[in-house]
């Protein structure tokens, strides 16, 4: 039994009762926690402002030997990030990146770097123009991954480790976990991608964060690079990001269109 | 293991019930079972009553025994003005104010992406219907003032300010007896965005 303080970023909630919520949270310190906010369903509640995805926040927790879930004792703000909450397309960003945290992170225990990256990527993602936002959660994917352990393999083939010659083609599989020369690729899976695609990938995931917030890699890689959250991603996870579907139901409404179809 | 069948066979049905678990089942039970057969016929006799007569109003999507509701037939209310409001229970609460005499529209939930609410399982396609037929001269968006509530809005705001609808939101501030000390960043820039002349 004891109270212990932690930076941490609220990466989910489910109600509680009739005033309670569960908060989920990535800390630096002390990996993923869930932990009961009282009252954080009432208007008044000192804790409702604070406990909203993606805060990041300053909280003061009670952990119970008795039972898994801590309870909030305090909670400070120290970024509400309005400029994600308030803009649509820059918060259907922040529901992926949540996302993908929830489900690589399954127990109390965070790699190193990984929370510094999330609230890094948090803090471009208020700032960095519209445009380049799939550059920056495409190496925010890549980097996530590299902490993570999951990193595509790119230095060449990944089932014969021939290094990728420029004229050749390219495939990518999410299953096989990285590229297929195109000997390997006719006996598995894999979308045919351009050799540039795969440089933009390395450079993604080498490059820091803050250099890419005014890139673009030009329409025609940033498709091909989706290669990676739809099918990289979930093959590594072993389930769909949820959340990846609605970047793209923005988009579409952003690019206006049939607005029957849009809702249909 | 010493157990009554009946007894265990309601704790079961009433820990189905939102927010029941084992234990409160149990206590719920226990008192049925210790409760006068009035009680428990009367009971009975209200829950079979929503089930039979409640049902979804098809324009607005509330709670109804009529379709349509009787806010969607009152002819004094005003049809220009529409609320739009997450749950059936939200309009009880307008109403319970007494200050809103336009439409409502509900909306059964809001938009969570990461728990697989998109826009599409939403009733937004009959609000946009109900827009496109109607004389409406604005829509209030009422969600709940957290982050889902706020994407749900900016969702509709953006698809209805296409049609040249006016759109607001409910007013976010400070909450009527709180002190000003504990208000939040956002709390208090939504307070003064709204302020008024006095």
């Amino acid at each position: 039994m004891r109270l212990y303080k932690t930076d941490a970023i609220v990466l989910s909630d489910s109600e509680l009762g009739d005033q309670d919520k569960i908060i989920t949270l990535l800390s630096d310190q002390y990996g993923k926690i869930r932990a009961v906010a009282k009252g954080a369903r009432r208007l008044k509640s000192r804790f409702a402002p604070a406990v909203q995805m993606p805060s990041y926040v300053n909280a003061v927790l009670y952990r119970s030997q008795r039972i898994e879930v801590d309870t909030f004792n305090e909670c400070k703000i120290n970024s509400p990030f309005l400029g994600i909450r308030n803009d649509l397309v820059r918060l259907s960003y922040g529901y992926y990146l949540v996302e993908l945290i929830m489900k690589f992170i399954r127990g109390a225990e965070t790699p190193p770097f990984l929370f510094d990256l999330v609230l890094k990527m948090l803090f471009l993602l208020e700032t960095t123009p519209e445009k380049s936002l799939p550059v920056l959660m495409r190496s925010f994917e890549l980097k996530m991954l590299t902490i993570l352990g999951y990193r595509p393999y790119l230095a060449g083939c990944v089932d014969c480790h021939r290094r990728i010659e420029k004229s050749r083609q390219v495939y990518f599989s999410g299953y096989e976990g990285g590229i297929l020369c195109s000997s390997c690729s006719r006996k598995r899976v894999g979308k045919l991608v351009s050799y540039e695609a795969i440089r933009w990938m390395k450079f993604f995931a080498n490059t820091p964060l803050k250099k890419l917030a005014n890139m673009r890699a030009g329409e025609k890689i940033e498709k091909e690079l989706k290669v990676i959250p739809e099918s990289y991603i979930p093959h590594r996870l072993g389930e769909d990001v949820l959340s990846y579907d609605f970047i793209e139901t923005v988009q579409d409404l952003e690019k206006d269109g049939d607005l029957e179809k849009i809702i249909d | 293991m010493y157990s009554v069948k009946s007894i265990d066979k309601l704790i079961k049905e009433f820990s189905n019930l939102p927010g029941i678990g084992e234990k409160s089942a149990q206590r719920m039970a226990f008192f049925i079972s210790r409760t006068s057969k009035e009680y428990a016929k009367r009971l009975i006799e209200a829950i079979r009553e929503v089930m039979e007569k409640v049902k979804y109003c098809s324009i607005c999507g509330s709670v109804t025994q009529t379709d349509p509701c009787p806010i969607c037939q009152d002819k004094t209310r005003d049809t220009s003005i529409i609320c739009v409001v997450e749950e059936p229970w939200d309009i009880f609460v307008f109403e319970k104010a007494g200050k809103f005499k336009g439409l409502y529209h509900v909306l059964g939930g809001a938009i969570s992406p990461t728990k697989g609410m998109n826009p599409q399982d939403l009733n937004i396609r009959g609000l946009m219907q109900r827009v496109r037929t109607n004389r409406i001269r604005e829509v209030i968006l009422a969600t709940d003032p957290n982050t889902d509530g706020q994407a749900t809005a900016l969702y509709i705001a953006k698809l209805l300010k296409k049609r040249g609808i006016r759109v607001t939101r409910l007013g976010m501030g400070l909450p009527v007896g709180g002190d000003l000390e504990f208000a939040d960043e956002d709390t208090l820039s939504h307070a003064l965005n709204g302020r008024r002349t006095m």
